[in-house]
Formats: structure tokens, C-alpha cells, sequence
């Protein structure tokens, strides 16, 4: 059962992953990325690893997206 | 097929043969029996060797302190590149805010929210936790102050000045504290054998250095990541 | 089992970053692929970590067996700089939007002559 539970769950990490690749449009992609690193840190959870859990959960879905959504407003046509 | 599209196909055939080398690689994948003798020694004597609880943070900032050195390098060179390639613009010091409900809501709760890396890093060697995930949160509620209320706001209370300042003064207290190690002739970035003040398991002040040196990883971490977001702000006229 | 099933999915992320850096024409994409990439092999470093009915490694005394700590702290490592690399990567992407004024990487190309 609990090895059931966690093939879902990678076969969540590996769609997750290739939704961010194939997706059009930078922002959106972005946004599947950091969906990406939630489900990588439930998998950490799984695997026991605590400490990577919340390491990749305060830089993966906090910081990454942050920067990534800085430098695509940076990037794009400025309105003045 | 055009030659874009001929390019194309070359490149994805050589993804497809990468792949399979990779997962050949990794269906027999050996694993190697010294490194699990070095692991049980660590989960072992892990605890009765530098009364840390946690045995991650054991070992990131105990047995092998100068990769964690290492690292912390590797951040201040990540600011130093990107502060060198943004340096052709002047820095954003724009009013744009987030709308007034954004701002009232996170103004009642963001004292509260501090309490959150105070804690993993005071605590970092005794759950999980300590100075990394404790600075990138910091780190997060800065940038937060400047997303929400502008940078014309925040850039004046925590200018760039300050904060490289805070990075300089920690990676150099880092290096302070190994130092102590090679003056007490024990060697560099030595913890228990350097005569810090070990303390049994569970309090909080026990451990070593481990306590100092998250508080100093974190704000080298917080300092860098807010240096960072700045940078990337930069309006580039 | 968990742990072949572990390699293989970090093996299929991996693949597919890097799909993503070999084949996409945004630079933001690619940036994206690359994040993708490093985070697959911080899977793979934690799935070598983890031993059958380990727990997690953080002493408490009725634990017997724990997980291997010594690939859990290469992982924290790994990931920190990870968004260190992800970060410049990004910067040399706003730069060179700068300049060039598009983000398209064949249009690169071809202004370059």
C-alpha cells in the first residue's frame, strides 16, 4: 500500500515535470515548476529526508519562483 | 526537413541516446560499501561526539563544516556575478505596491511570521531544520516587505550597502570561528576539540558552534538572497 | 523497491530537463529546464540515502534504524547552490534580453550574423 501511494506520487513528480517542459508561455511554465518542487518536497517526505524536505520547500516553491517571476517582469515589453 | 529542422532532430537524437546511457547507468548502479562504513559511524557516535540531535546539521556543520564553508562561497559568488552583470542600470525605486488588502492582511500577521526562522535556526541542531532554511525565509520576508509596499519603500531602510556589509562581516566570522580551532592547535573548523562549550544533548545551548554558525549561515544567506533580488530588479536604462 | 522506483524517476526528470535546455527556444524556459535538472539529482542523492525502515536522522532513543545522513547533507548543499546557479542564470538571461530586445534564441542567432 504504501509503496502504491508512492508510485502515485512520482508518477506526479515525472507529469509535473513534463507539464513545466511542454506548457507554453513563461509564466505558466513557472508556475508548474514550483507545483513541481511542492510534490519533490512530498517525496522527500517519504523518503525520510526532513531536512531536504523543507530546504527544498522554502527555496523550490518559495524563493525559485519569486526570482524566476522578477526576471520575467524584466523581460518582457515595459508599458511606459 | 529544412536545416532548422534537421538541426532539431540531431539534437533530440543526442537527448534520446544521453537518456539511455543515463538510466542503463543507474539500473546498475553499485553502491559502494566504505561510504556506509562512514555512515555508521556518523549515525553511531554521531550524538555522544557533538551532542547535536540532529544528525544532518551534525554533519553539515561538525564533520564536514568545510564543505558547508565551501557553500557559503559558492553563494557570495552567485551575488558577485549577478551584481557584476546587472550593474549597467540604476536600482528600481518604484512606488508599484500590491493592492490595500494585500498589504493589511500581511501587515497584521508579519511579526508572527519571524518567529517561524528565529526558531529553525536557534534550533537547528536540535530538529531539523537550522541556518539555510532559517536565512532563505529571512531572506523571504524580506523580499516580501518589497513586493508588497515598493521598492521606494524599502530600498531606503535596507540598502544594498547594508546588505553586503551583513554578507562580508558573516563570511568573515565564519572563518573566525574555524580559526579559533587552529589557535587552540586543534585544527580549522574543529568543534569539541577547539574548546567550545559541548553541553548535552537536547538544550540549547550544547553542541559546540553549531548554534553560532547557523545564526551566522543565516544571515550570509538572507543578506545575499535580498542582494539578489535587487539586483535582478535593476531597471537597465 | 522504493529505491529503484526513486532512481528511475530522477533518471526521467533529468531526461526531461534536459530535453527542455537541448530543444526549447525561450531562455526562460531553459532556465526552467535547468532547475529542473538539478533538483532530479537531488533525488537521486536522497533515494541512495534511504535504507528499508529507516527513519528520519534525527536522534530520538527508541529509533533503531535511521537513513543515511551523510547524502542528505550533500543534498542541502546541492540544492542551495542549485538556486545560486539558477539565479545568475536568470541575470545573464535579463542581460541579454537587454540587449538583443527579444528573448528568442534563434532570433539571437540570426542578429548575431
Amino acid at each position: 500500500m504504501f509503496n502504491f501511494a508512492y508510485f502515485l506520487l512520482l508518477v506526479l513528480l515525472v507529469s509535473a515535470a513534463a507539464a513545466a517542459v511542454l506548457v507554453r508561455g513563461m509564466i505558466t511554465s513557472v508556475i508548474v515548476l514550483s507545483v513541481f518542487s511542492v510534490s519533490l518536497t512530498l517525496v522527500f517526505s517519504f523518503l525520510q529526508a526532513v531536512d531536504v524536505a523543507m530546504a527544498e520547500a522554502v527555496i523550490g516553491a518559495g524563493l525559485l519562483t519569486a526570482f524566476f517571476v522578477t526576471a520575467i517582469s524584466r523581460a518582457r515589453r515595459k508599458t511606459k | 526537413m529544412s536545416r532548422k529542422g534537421k538541426r532539431r532532430q540531431r539534437w533530440i537524437v543526442l537527448g534520446v541516446l544521453i537518456c539511455c546511457a543515463l538510466v542503463l547507468g543507474t539500473a546498475i548502479l553499485p553502491m559502494s560499501v566504505s561510504a556506509e562504513r562512514v555512515s555508521d559511524h556518523y549515525i553511531r557516535y554521531g550524538v555522544s561526539e557533538t551532542a547535536a540531535l540532529n544528525l544532518v546539521s551534525a554533519v553539515l556543520l561538525d564533520y564536514r563544516s568545510f564543505d558547508t564553508l565551501g557553500e557559503a562561497t559558492v553563494i557570495f559568488a552567485a551575488v558577485s556575478a549577478v551584481s557584476v552583470l546587472m550593474s549597467g542600470g540604476g536600482l528600481s525605486r518604484n512606488r508599484r505596491t500590491l493592492s490595500n488588502l494585500a498589504r493589511c492582511a500581511v501587515a497584521n500577521i508579519y511579526p508572527v511570521l519571524w518567529l517561524f526562522p528565529l526558531y529553525v535556526i536557534l534550533h537547528g541542531h536540535l530538529s531539523p531544520g537550522g541556518g539555510f532554511h532559517g536565512g532563505v525565509t529571512m531572506g523571504v520576508l524580506l523580499i516580501m516587505i518589497s513586493v508588497l509596499y515598493g521598492t521606494a519603500f524599502s530600498l531606503p531602510k535596507l540598502s544594498l550597502t547594508a546588505l553586503s556589509y551583513t554578507e562580508y562581516s558573516s563570511a568573515l566570522a565564519f572563518i573566525l570561528v574555524g580559526l579559533a580551532g587552529v589557535v587552540h592547535g586543534s585544527g580549522f573548523l574543529s568543534n569539541i576539540g577547539a574548546g567550545f562549550f559541548k553541553g548535552s544533548p537536547g538544550d540549547l545551548v550544547s553542541a559546540g558552534f553549531l548554534p553560532l554558525l547557523n545564526v551566522i549561515i543565516g544571515f550570509k544567506v538572507a543578506a545575499g538572497l535580498v542582494s539578489i533580488y535587487y539586483q535582478l530588479l535593476r531597471s537597465g536604462d | 523497491m522504493i529505491r529503484e522506483m526513486s532512481f528511475v524517476a530522477a533518471i526521467s526528470v533529468f531526461c526531461i530537463g534536459l530535453y527542455c535546455v537541448l530543444t526549447d527556444r525561450n531562455l526562460i524556459k531553459i532556465c526552467v529546464g535547468l532547475s529542473i535538472m538539478e533538483s532530479s539529482i537531488v533525488l537521486l542523492l536522497v533515494a541512495i540515502a534511504y535504507r528499508e525502515g529507516g527513519l528520519a536522522p534525527v536522534f530520538s532513543a527508541e529509533i533503531e534504524t535511521y537513513v543515511d545522513p551523510v547524502p542528505h547533507a550533500l543534498a542541502l548543499t546541492a540544492i542551495v547552490i542549485g538556486a545560486g546557479v539558477t539565479a545568475v542564470a536568470l541575470g545573464l538571461s535579463v542581460l541579454i534580453y537587454r540587449h538583443f530586445g527579444t528573448l528568442n534564441i534563434d532570433k539571437i542567432w540570426r542578429s548575431l550574423g
